[in-house]
């Protein structure tokens, strides 16, 4: 069995917030005055020096114990503020723990961004032995890969340019180029891979594999499961800073789509953002999703709906609703409902729809709605939309051997059975 | 890759020193690289590029030479015209005062880079403190220059107000760590800093020198002049390198002796605090 390259023990990260009291409001109450905000930020300031043991503590990571094995390729998942960076910063010592101890057999190098320290003033070149100093490594060790680094980068002649001629596309390329010449033990990657083309995307992540083959030990955090599904041999599951799965990954992933409950059912939507294009003669206010707990759906299930819109004015012709289709890594599709009113009188008005995803692949989605009026024939004039405007989850089909297995790279419909014409002999 | 030297990391609260002595020495090339760039960013699309660096001691002895030497009258019996004695401490002080503003920054002016990547936090600080250094290397070029227009022929003694810069920007340096990590909690700190080595350049025997002065207040403010000679650690030092670099100022040796003991106890209350902060400063940027 391979040696253990990273040990955690009982690892914790406590961050103070402060919990801001009277003074507080003291800040918006007080009106716009520039001198009485002055006097309000100094109370403020002072308030904050006076009380400062009174700050709330906030764990991003309590009680993590791991054991990653040389060779590994782990996946880390988990939702927005499970701890997961937190967990990088640490093993990157970007910043100590509060608690316990790590372990670290062999050189660690971190990619939480693409083109840490790349100075636009600077010549490629240049670029690449700043940015590899940074990264930790030796002249002599870039020096020898410089050749690799240029050709991974496709820069070619442009690597005497400086970096700011650039467009944002060779930018990354050559950033991404160096971290990739790394040949750490351990590889610790955030999600940098959400840049660049699709086609450069596959060269990164093949690069990562190749990477891992070769022994490193690679620490992949991201929120697309497809690239999980593909680089990683075990998935570590992550929920309010505490490990809640450890081991294989389609069964992590299973783990961190069902946690359903960040997945709202209810949903205010006059606060959302929204383009600026958008006619504002009706605003969509409130969602409402019927028949579900936590937008968790069975294979076949339609999603059911209740909208609520507000129009400021009589709108005097037929309004549609139009369903947008979106996966992790784009649009799926779209869908209009038919005109469900021929006009709209000024007010509030409610309508329940119910979108029927027979085709959709087990998977996540997210679905943003529009307002408008016309039809789909290239007259589709938006009233309102908000981009996305709901998340929900299908799950796979059940059969007799269990849930069916559906592969990320594998798309996100589920088309129709190929029909049997006829058998020969 | 795997296997070579697998050394262990352990990562916890509180941390191992030795540790990070060594990686201070691993990243040693990254302080240079850092170097490098301040110097190269610094003379791309600037049109008279070097003479940058050269131009802020320049009008700094403008300004003294008039201020104390035409105003207040001071340097009148020195062999040397007074101006080009003014440079002699110009040129020092300058070195201390970019040292000093670059540390105080460092934390702030990095965080970009800090919160994304490790590498041990004095890495910075101290390429910036070899920037300083350079530039006061580029300065002894306008000195000579003063000085060969002026027929003066500096005593051989110069060549031991080299070794003097390393002691001036580690000073500085210090002094600016510990403004720097004060600045974490409270940024408005960094904009007092440009007022503090204003004050301080009046303050230092940078256009005077302390035996003129004690001359000139004639036994008055018997405090003040203390002060000035104990209390600011730079007196010495400021006091030794006008010594070695122009012939009829006298070496005080004590005033000397009391810089390096300030300069100990800066460095080790520096490096304790900085040591404290860089270790969770990204929490709070």
């Amino acid at each position: 069995m391979e040696p253990v390259v990273i040990r955690a023990e009982g690892v914790g990260k406590r961050y103070r917030i402060s919990s801001l009291g009277r003074p507080e409001n003291a800040l918006t109450d007080r009106g716009s005055h520039a001198l009485s905000k002055a006097a309000a930020r100094v109370q403020q300031t002072l308030h904050n020096v006076i009380h400062a043991r009174k700050k709330e503590d906030f764990w991003a990571l309590r009680g993590i114990g791991l054991e990653i094995r040389r060779g590994e390729c782990v996946g880390i998942i988990g939702k927005n503020g499970a701890g997961k960076s937190t967990l990088l910063k640490l093993l990157s010592r970007i910043t100590e723990p509060t608690e316990g101890r790590i372990e670290l057999t062999g050189r660690l190098s971190a990619m939480l961004e693409v083109g840490t320290g790349f100075h636009p003033e600077l010549t490629g070149r240049e670029n690449v032995y700043l940015n590899g100093a940074i990264l930790g490594m030796r002249k002599t060790e870039i020096d020898a890969k410089f050749g690799a680094i240029l050709e991974f980068s496709e820069i070619g002649k442009f690597i005497d340019t400086p970096v700011k001629r650039y467009s944002s596309g060779m930018f990354v390329r050559l950033a991404f180029a160096v971290a990739a010449h790394m040949e750490p033990d351990i590889l610790v990657v955030d999600e940098v891979l959400a840049v660049g083309d699709a086609r450069f995307q596959k060269k990164c992540l093949d690069q990562m594999s190749a990477v891992a083959e070769n022994g490193c030990t690679v620490l992949y955090v991201s929120h697309n499961m497809a690239t999980i599904r593909q680089m990683c041999t075990r998935a570590i599951c992550l929920k309010e800073g505490r490990v809640i799965f450890d081991g294989d990954v389609e069964e992590g992933i299973r783990q961190y789509q069902a946690e359903g409950g960040a997945h709202e059912t209810d949903i205010d939507l006059t606060q959302r953002e929204r383009m600026d294009f958008l006619s504002g003669e009706a605003t969509m206010t409130r969602l409402e999703l019927l028949d579900t707990r936590d937008c968790v759906y069975a294979y076949e299930e339609p999603i059911r709906f209740r909208l609520h819109f507000c129009s400021h004015t009589e709108i005097d012709r037929p309004v549609t609703l139009r369903v947008e289709l979106h996966d992790s890594r784009g649009a799926v599709g779209m869908s209009y409902s038919e005109a469900f009113a021929p006009q709209l009188a000024a007010g509030n008005h409610t309508a329940v729809f119910s979108f029927a995803g027979h085709c959709l692949a087990p998977g996540s989605y997210t679905i943003a709605l529009g307002l408008g009026t016309g039809d789909n024939f290239g007259a589709f004039s938006t009233l309102d939309c908000v981009y996305p405007t709901f998340a929900f989850e299908v799950l796979g089909r059940e059969g007799p051997e269990g849930r069916e297995v559906w592969r990320a790279n594998w798309g996100s419909i589920h088309l129709p059975p190929c029909i049997l014409d006829k058998t020969g002999a | 890759m795997a296997g070579g030297e697998q050394r262990k990391t352990v990562i916890e609260a509180g941390g191992r020193n030795l540790q990070y002595w060594r990686d201070l020495w691993h990243y040693r090339g990254l302080a240079f690289h850092m170097a490098r760039r301040d110097f190269s960013v610094r003379y791309k699309q600037t049109v008279i590029g070097l003479a940058w660096s050269l131009l802020n001691p320049l009008l700094n002895m403008l300004l003294l030479s008039l201020v104390f030497g035409t105003f207040a009258g001071f340097g009148q019996d020195s062999e040397v015209p007074y101006y080009v004695s003014v440079f002699a401490g110009v040129l020092p002080w300058t070195l201390f005062s970019r040292a000093l503003t670059v540390a105080s920054g460092t934390l702030l002016n990095n965080a970009h880079l800090m919160t994304k990547v490790y590498f041990p936090r004095l890495v910075s600080p101290l390429a910036s403190a070899a920037t300083a250094l350079i530039d006061a290397l580029i300065s002894y070029l306008i000195l000579f220059l003063l000085m060969g227009v002026n027929r003066y022929l500096p005593p051989a003694r110069i060549l031991l107000s080299f070794p003097l810069l390393l002691p001036i920007a580690l000073l500085g340096t210090c002094l600016g760590l510990v403004i720097a990590t004060m600045t974490v909690r409270f940024r408005d700190l960094n904009n007092l800093v440009p007022y503090l080595l204003q004050i301080g350049q009046y303050v230092t025997p940078v256009a005077f020198s302390m035996a003129e002065l004690r001359e000139r207040l004639g036994g008055g403010h018997p405090k003040l002049f203390a002060a000035l000679y104990y209390g600011n650690p730079m007196t010495g030092l400021e006091t030794a390198f006008k010594w070695a670099a122009l012939r009829g100022e006298a070496l005080d040796g004590k005033a000397l002796a009391l810089s390096f003991l300030w300069l100990a106890a800066v460095a080790a209350f520096a490096l304790l605090r900085f040591r404290k902060v860089e270790r969770t400063f990204v929490d709070i940027v």
